[in-house]
């Protein structure tokens, strides 16, 4: 049987909610590990303090960039059925720029915010609060974004689509980056906690 | 714990170097699964016999807007299709997951010549109603892109060239439709 | 939890480990269900039952709303939320086990508790359209998407990247 099991129709709903749990405990629980849970170690990203961040999330794309890229050439995973999210240009790069203005002012990100409230963070809780009104603001006032929202549309497009190279290459590049700036995160942490 | 990560590092460093030379990650499609928007289109305008489109969406996005011809099956009634020898089913749902879902129930039920519109009702705007002509095209090209223009029109839409917008008051959906269109996208696999 | 709390908190595992198990998981939500993570969709779908609770007809009339409430099996039924419980779950066990549970609200030296629970609260608010624009957060569009090497994705994560980086000497005061 091919992956990915739910779309070959290994199960149907009730074992895409189990699974929706399984998933889901794990994530909080590698996050919560990782001190992702705590504003302030978070908020160190931003001066140069405390890499975790970056660590976490590159050591974490890079293993699931790899894994999906064997996985698909190996034949065991179809990588056609696996859903890329749709790229609209200007309101996800406008998107993200909002998005780190809260980011660094509340200091952890939606799924973060989740792990602080449940380990007893106030400022979790808050931010929790913080989001879901701002989702629920901006859902009512969305005819204002409609506009922007849906404009410059290009597809599900991959990077090495747009560059022109084979999913391979964008593949070892990416791995590259996320080498050298594991290099240099550690560099700057040293240099910071040197007296 | 240097150690492990250390070893971390050298075996995501060496997968991604034999990722250089590895060739497609992606399966050799079995075409026989899928049929693009234009097809279908010009299957239903030369009304190619036995064809039926079914559109498993909800009664209210089928009100909206559905593809011509289509008949609305919510996908729990998906049984009532019976399978008929000279029939071909084109299924097509927001997206490949609700469509398949229905393609597997169909051919549980015995229903054989199932195909999936690929992209769903999105591709059908995308590539039927409103397909993207580029700015500038070779003379081969040019003829291609008169038949798919031809087409698009032949069912009311409206090709773009590339940089255009569509007429305001030609254009079948409001920002607000395409944008509701485009949630009920994401809501199926939002982040 | 007799002396638990009051025992030292266990330190945070290592980086670049705990990134590999989430990348793994990732990669487990690929395998499994063909879609990735997430975490600012389901707040997104609760504020649609919430709205369609509240108002039904407001709600279906709303093109944002709307689409969350005609999915099948209706907004509470998404997949997401199911999953953020799961995330609260394993978040809570972790914290147990390491004994890191702790009531506090964690802020910088120079914040009081009302400011800092204050600029929780506009960031969230803040990330929330930013989330809504972006089809995502960190968790759908930065790992799902980036794993994934979606073009939206990559810009969203410069976006967010640069704009916090760039934005944190102005709120130094908030942290350090």
């Amino acid at each position: 049987m091919i992956a990915p099991f739910f779309e070959t129709g290994a199960f149907g709903a009730r074992g895409a909610i189990a699974a929706a749990l399984v998933i889901g405990i794990a994530f909080g629980w590698c996050l919560e590990r990782a001190g992702m849970g705590s504003a302030r170690k978070l908020a160190g990203q931003f001066y140069l303090t405390d890499l975790t961040v970056f660590k976490v999330m590159f050591s974490a794309i890079v293993t699931a960039m790899l894994g999906t890229f064997w996985l698909g050439r190996l034949g065991l995973l179809d990588l056609s059925r696996v859903y890329v999210p749709e790229t609209f240009v200007a309101p996800q790069l406008v998107g993200g720029i909002v998005f780190g203005v809260g980011f660094v002012v509340g200091g952890l990100c939606p799924g973060t915010s989740c792990v602080a409230a449940v380990t007893g963070r106030g400022d979790g809780i808050m931010l929790l609060g913080g989001m879901f009104f701002g989702v629920l603001a901006t859902g009512l006032g969305f005819a204002r974004i409609a506009d922007f929202f849906s404009s410059t549309p290009r597809g599900a497009l991959t990077l090495p689509q747009v560059l022109h190279l084979p999913y391979g290459v964008a593949v070892a590049g990416v791995v590259a980056m996320a080498l050298a700036g594991f290099q240099v995160a550690e560099r700057l942490e040293r240099r910071r906690s040197a007296p | 714990m240097s150690r492990s990560v250390r070893a971390l590092g050298i075996v995501a460093a060496s997968l991604g170097a034999a990722a250089l030379f590895a060739g497609s990650p992606y399966r050799a499609r079995a075409d026989g699964d899928e049929i693009t928007a234009p097809q279908l289109a010009e299957w239903i305008r030369e009304r190619k016999a036995g064809l039926r489109v079914l559109d498993v969406r909800t009664a209210r996005e089928f009100d909206e807007y559905h593809v011509p011809t289509a008949e609305r099956v919510a996908v729990d009634s998906i049984a009532t299709v019976a399978p008929s020898p000279n029939a071909t089913l084109v299924v097509y749902a927001v997206d490949a997951v609700n469509a398949r879902d229905a393609a597997r129930r169909l051919r549980a039920n015995g229903n054989e010549q199932i195909l999936i519109l690929r992209n769903g009702v999105g591709g059908w705007l995308a590539d039927v109603m409103n397909p993207l002509l580029p700015a500038r095209m070779s003379s081969s090209d040019s003829v291609r892109f008169a038949a798919l223009a031809e087409l698009s029109r032949y069912f009311g839409g409206q090709p773009l060239r590339a940089g255009e917008r569509p007429d305001d008051d030609q254009s079948p959906r409001t920002a607000s439709e395409k944008a509701a269109d485009l949630m009920a996208r994401t809501r199926r696999r939002g982040c | 939890m007799n002396g638990r709390d009051r025992r030292a908190p266990a330190p945070y595992s290592n980086p670049y480990l705990t990134g590999v198990g989430l990348g793994v998981v990732l990669l487990a939500a690929f395998v499994v269900m063909g879609r990735g993570l997430g975490a600012s969709g389901a707040f997104a779908s609760s504020a649609a039952g919430v709205m369609h609770a509240v108002s039904p007809t407001a709600a279906s009339g709303n093109a944002f709303f709307s689409g969350y409430i005609d999915a099948d099996g209706g907004p509470w039924a998404d997949w997401l939320i199911f999953e953020i419980v799961g995330v609260a779950i394993g978040g809570a066990l972790s914290a147990w086990f390491g004994g890191r549970f702790r009531f506090e609200v964690e802020r910088g030296p120079r914040l009081t508790r009302n400011a800092r629970l204050a600029t929780a609260f506009a960031g969230g608010a803040v990330m929330g359209l930013g989330a809504v624009l972006a089809r995502g957060c960190t968790s759908g569009q930065a790992l799902t998407g980036g794993a994934l090497l979606s073009v939206g994705s990559w810009l969203f994560m410069l976006g967010a990247f640069a704009a916090a980086y760039i934005v944190a000497p102005i709120v130094r005061r908030a942290w350090r």
